[in-house]
């Protein structure tokens, strides 16, 4: 069963293929370019997987807290993929993924944030076990300075895990709500 | 701001202005434009966009909001919102969740009419005041604080 | 050549419209119209349009399969808009029939939004006169043709020499004729979309009780100014706060077909053409039919469904450029707000990576 995991939410392009373990793995700082770049980058992921769209068997999205235009794009075009094949759609924090390449065996729980522009930023306290990724509590929107003085691990500007999402795809359909930012 | 006419009383006294103001600016600038109807704006927007070397033929946006177009030099932005005035009482979060952020990150200028809104989350804007006297446009550019022209 | 089947998409303004067309016959049109969300709003929220676009592309897209009673297997070409239109409503249909066509491994076909429009004059023996019962409709048209299209964001007259091949004549300075429509409704306290509303009132009355100045009288060229005729008929509002609203809008109804008629008969004296296609959604004007049936064209207007936003039209376009053997295009194309149809003709490829 392969997954694809694809995240548009943050400057990066990040997709990733997942078969009980990462077959492939495509991210790239793309700014505000994803609708230019997505679909050669999933001709790149395929290719490196040597797998063709057939062989998916679920897709998962990032759906933010983001940019209205690369919510726009990444959920587009995962509904058009996943629409196009029959394959279950499923939604994800965004804020998921980037814990997901913050944290670890070794570095459990962390606060994981991304701008909310003037000024702020939008945050959850997230933790790592072998079994998946929680967030703890709520997101909160507030001052970088404020949640790096909370004594954890702080991480922003991450690239987000798209594999991460990819397996998160195994657990089925669910409703894809865009959180726009 | 040099060179600039504090009337102006044709066409290419709008340009003079226009050239001036995208000097004036740098990329992702906003720019308020303020005046009542028939001032000129969207005039000056037309002349806005020559000046930064763009034909495309622009019109007001008052049907959709926001109208954008390809310049050599970066995207012009033209949001008219007067119609956001009539309906909301927070214009300036409306314009927020238009998107004015992630036009602002990529556009080579944000031009707004009915704009004046956006003042407190942006004081460094460029404020465009054109006011009607008989047929002359009497014009004063501000910022913050300080009258450029 | 195996029979092609065609699925359209157009998300360019405030319309989720998917369509299929098989064989050059529109075979699904189904559009989810958003008019309710934007009433409150006296208008179009680019925002508020695109997230709705999103939230129901999928469900349109099944819908217009069951309608044409196909299956994505049967699909041949995808077909979207691209430009122009809001930037974020545009996105979510291209980059959504850009992630299906991909997926599928399918021929993608970007198209112009006023393309799709010129092309619904392939749309009408396809679904027959029913829709408006005049023969006008059961006959396609074929290039070469003057096509004026007049809607809510757009009115221009373009000179079709050839699928592909489009010359803008003329278009409005300003405001668009459906924008006008609209505007003078709303000063007549109509409501929004105001154009049908006014449409009704005004036959109910004179349309010589005022005569407004007709725009742009005495130009040599064929572009199209309304703002001054919605100002006229805010002036006389205030002048005469007793009017008769009926009469008003009569009036200025009368103004802006008799604009349109004018000037699209000045058109097709100076290409020649005897043939008229009119798309947009003042197409569905009666007065502006009527009016246009007295002149010596042969008028084609599409069924309403295929005049106002939809894909059917998107895909009939893409239709149109496939049997006119031009390029289909590719996946790399992205969305353009402002996008001149002159630029998106044969070269299309060319303008969209500039």
């Amino acid at each position: 069963m392969v997954y694809l995991g694809l995240d548009c939410a943050s400057p990066y392009l990040a997709l990733a293929l997942y078969q009980n373990g990462v077959l492939a793995r495509f991210c790239e700082e793309v700014g505000r370019d994803h609708a230019g770049r997505i679909t050669g980058a999933l001709d790149a992921l395929f290719a490196q997987a040597g797998l063709t769209p057939h062989d998916l068997a679920g897709v998962t999205v990032g759906v933010g807290p983001g940019s209205y235009t690369g919510l726009r794009v990444g959920v587009a075009a995962a509904k058009g993929i996943a629409q196009g094949l029959d394959l279950p759609l499923r939604g994800e924090s965004s804020l998921l993924a980037l814990a997901a390449t913050a944290l670890g065996e070794g570095r459990p729980r962390g606060v994981v944030a991304l701008d909310a522009r003037r000024g702020g930023v939008y945050a959850g306290v997230f933790r790592w076990r072998p079994e998946g990724i929680t967030q703890e509590g709520e997101l909160v929107k507030g001052q970088r300075e404020t949640l790096q003085e909370q004594g954890l691990p702080y991480f922003e500007g991450i690239p987000p895990d798209a594999a991460y999402l990819a397996q998160c795809a195994a657990r089925g359909a669910n409703t894809v709500t865009p959180l726009y930012l | 701001m040099k060179n600039v006419p504090k009337t102006l009383s044709s066409l290419s006294d709008t340009e003079q202005l226009a050239r001036t103001l995208v000097q004036h600016a740098p990329p992702g600038t906003l720019l308020v434009l303020s005046g009542p109807l028939g001032a000129g704006k969207t005039t000056l927007v037309q002349a806005l966009g020559r000046a930064l070397g763009s034909a495309a033929q622009i019109s007001s946006p008052t049907y959709t909001l926001i109208h954008e177009y390809p310049t050599p030099a970066g995207v012009l932005v033209h949001i008219d919102a007067y119609r956001l005035s009539a309906i909301r009482s927070d214009v300036a979060e409306a314009l927020f969740e238009l998107g004015l952020d992630d036009y602002l990150e990529r556009a080579r200028l944000v031009a707004v009419e009915w704009g004046e809104a956006l003042l407190r989350a942006f004081p460094e804007a460029l404020i465009v005041n054109l006011s009607l006297t008989g047929n002359a446009r009497r014009v004063y550019v501000t910022q913050g604080d300080r009258t450029l022209v | 050549m195996k029979e092609t089947v065609i699925l359209g998409v157009d998300t360019s303004c405030d319309d989720t419209g998917v369509g299929v067309v098989r064989g050059g016959r529109v075979v699904a049109n189904v559009v989810a119209s958003q008019t309710a969300l934007h009433t409150a709003y006296g208008g179009v929220m680019p925002e508020q349009a695109s997230r709705e676009h999103l939230s129901v592309i999928d469900t349109v897209l099944t819908r217009a399969l069951l309608e044409a009673d196909v299956t994505l297997d049967d699909v041949t070409h995808v077909a979207a808009t691209y430009g122009p239109g809001l930037v974020g409503a545009l996105l979510v249909g291209l980059t959504y029939a850009k992630g299906l066509a991909w997926a599928r491994g399918l021929p993608f076909v970007p198209v112009h939004h006023l393309e799709g429009h010129i092309a619904s004059a392939l749309g009408a023996s396809a679904l027959g006169a029913s829709a408006l019962g005049a023969s006008s409709l059961t006959e396609n048209a074929e290039p070469p043709f003057l096509c004026l299209i007049a809607s809510g964001g757009h009115t221009s007259l373009f000179d079709v020499r050839a699928w592909g091949d489009y010359g803008e004549l003329g278009r409005s300075r300003d405001d668009a004729a459906g924008e006008a429509f609209d505007k003078a409704a709303r000063l007549l306290g109509l409501g929004y979309p105001g154009g049908p509303a006014l449409g009704r009132l005004a036959a109910t009355g004179d349309p010589d009780a005022y005569p407004f100045t007709l725009p742009l009288r005495g130009q040599k060229g064929f572009d199209f100014s309304f703002s001054g005729l919605k100002t006229a008929v805010s002036v006389l509002l205030q002048r005469q706060p007793d009017a008769d609203k009926a009469d008003v809008a009569a009036s200025f109804e009368h103004a802006i077909v008799e604009s349109l008629v004018r000037t699209t008969l000045r058109a097709a004296a100076a290409t020649g053409y005897g043939t008229l296609v009119v798309a947009g959604g003042v197409a569905a004007n009666l007065r502006l039919r009527e009016r246009l049936q007295e002149t010596p064209l042969t008028v084609r207007v599409p069924p309403f469904e295929l005049a106002t936003d939809n894909g059917a039209m998107i895909a009939l376009a893409a239709h149109a450029r496939l049997q006119a053997g031009l390029d289909e295009g590719d996946l790399s194309v992205d969305a353009t707000p402002y996008l001149p149809l002159s630029d998106a003709s044969r070269t299309r490829d060319e303008s969209a990576r500039s």
